[in-house]
This record gives C-alpha cells, structure tokens and sequence, in this order.
C-alpha cells in the first residue's frame, strides 16, 4: 500500500487514471484488508483466543 | 523486469521459460485491455479461452485432459497474471484451487468426468461461495445449500453474500 501510494503520487494527478495502472494496484491492494475477513476483526478473533475475553458480546 | 523477490537464480531453466511464456502472454494479450475492462467494470471473458489453451487450468490435476504442475509454476503464473491484474490471477486461482482441485480431490468420478475436462477447457466457470453473515470466511461454518431447480441448482443463502471473487 505504502508503495501503491508513493508511485500514484509521483504520477501527479495523472496517479488516478486508469492508463497509469497504479490506481488498480492501488484499489486491489486496498481489498487485501478486507476480504477474507477484515484484518481488524481478525485481530479481535486472535485476541479472544489468546485472552479469552471476547469483544464481540 | 526487476527481479522483487530475488528469486531468478533459485529458478531452473524450465520454470523460467515457462514463467517467460506467461509474462509475454501478459505483456500482448491482457495489458493493452485491462484499463478498458477496469473503467467498466468487466472482466476480460475472451482471455479465458486463451488461459485455457495455454494449460493455465487444472495445474492441480492429474488427466482428465488437464495437465498438473509444480507449485513453484503455479506460484509463477499467479505472479506474471497478478503483475497486470488481480482479477486475472483470481480467475486462475479460483479456478484451479477453489473449485477443480477440491473437485479432483473429494469428488465422484462422475463429477470428475463431468466437470473436470470442461473447466481445463475454460467451458466451465467455477464459483465459491466464502463469507456469510455468521461464518465470515470460515468454509466449515457455512449455512449455504443448493437446491436442484429446473435445470440448474438454487443456492439457498441464510443471508447476504459479501466477498465473492467469482461472485455466485
């Protein structure tokens, strides 16, 4: 992400449009932390395993 | 092509002719679209029946007119498909992993044979249906079953569906 970031704004403005591909790299990237179960309550999920206090109730 | 993960030297000549092949696939066939297809939000449906004749379906296969490859292969054509667009490396992987694989591994022979020569040829699409409201991504869970319908099959959903790669 962190890349995807630096590279879309050394291409300016021009960093959102689709002829530059950064911006799809960028918007697939971004899916990572969500799909599959959102990496903050899977967080939570591991923490209950390990601590048994659920965050959920 | 920067080699990211310094990987090139641990290759054998094989696998990088073959990861060459892919990459020159990708660099012809599927850059000059993909901008396009993302603006409208389509997948480039005619690129599988390209992947299929470049054997990029089925790499977990043995026979059933597929023909089975190393992991480290596998790992390569996500790669090369991956470099130009997540979609296209979703298409192969969910094809191959998610749905032939489990199909060559816990089906019938009559699955096998009805579905697995069809899907090497890119005739047939496979979909996996992962997260539900109550089982997020946990496959054991789901509460989803399908129902034969008229010539087809419904799938009865206890709720909404989220994040379907090759939405069903």
């Amino acid at each position: 992400m962190k890349i995807a970031r630096m590279a879309r704004d050394i291409l300016g403005a021009r960093g959102i449009l689709a002829d530059h591909q950064v911006i799809r790299h960028h918007c697939d990237l971004e899916a990572i932390s969500t799909l599959e179960g959102t990496e903050s309550i899977h967080t939570l999920i591991i923490g209950e395993d390990l601590t048994g206090i659920s965050a959920f109730d | 092509m920067i080699d990211y993960f310094r990987i090139e030297s641990l290759l054998t000549e094989a696998e990088r002719l073959y990861r060459d092949r892919i990459r020159k696939f990708v660099d012809e066939e599927c850059m000059p679209l993909i901008a396009d297809h993302f603006d409208k939000g389509t997948f480039p449906m005619d690129l599988i029946r390209r992947m299929a004749e470049m054997g990029l379906f089925g790499l977990h296969v043995d026979g059933y007119g597929c023909q089975r490859m190393s992991h480290i292969i596998y790992g390569l054509i996500c790669q090369e498909l991956g470099r130009c667009d997540s979609g296209l490396r979703a298409m192969v992987s969910v094809q191959n992993s998610l749905v032939m694989y489990p199909i060559f591994t816990f089906g019938s022979e009559e699955q096998k044979k009805r579905w697995l020569p069809k899907m090497a040829r890119g005739e047939a699409i496979g979909c996996f249906g992962l997260s539900e409201p109550d089982f997020g991504s946990n496959p054991s869970g789901m509460a989803t079953r399908s129902e034969k319908h008229q010539e087809g099959y419904l799938l009865k959903c206890k709720g909404g569906d989220e994040d379907r790669p090759d939405g069903t």
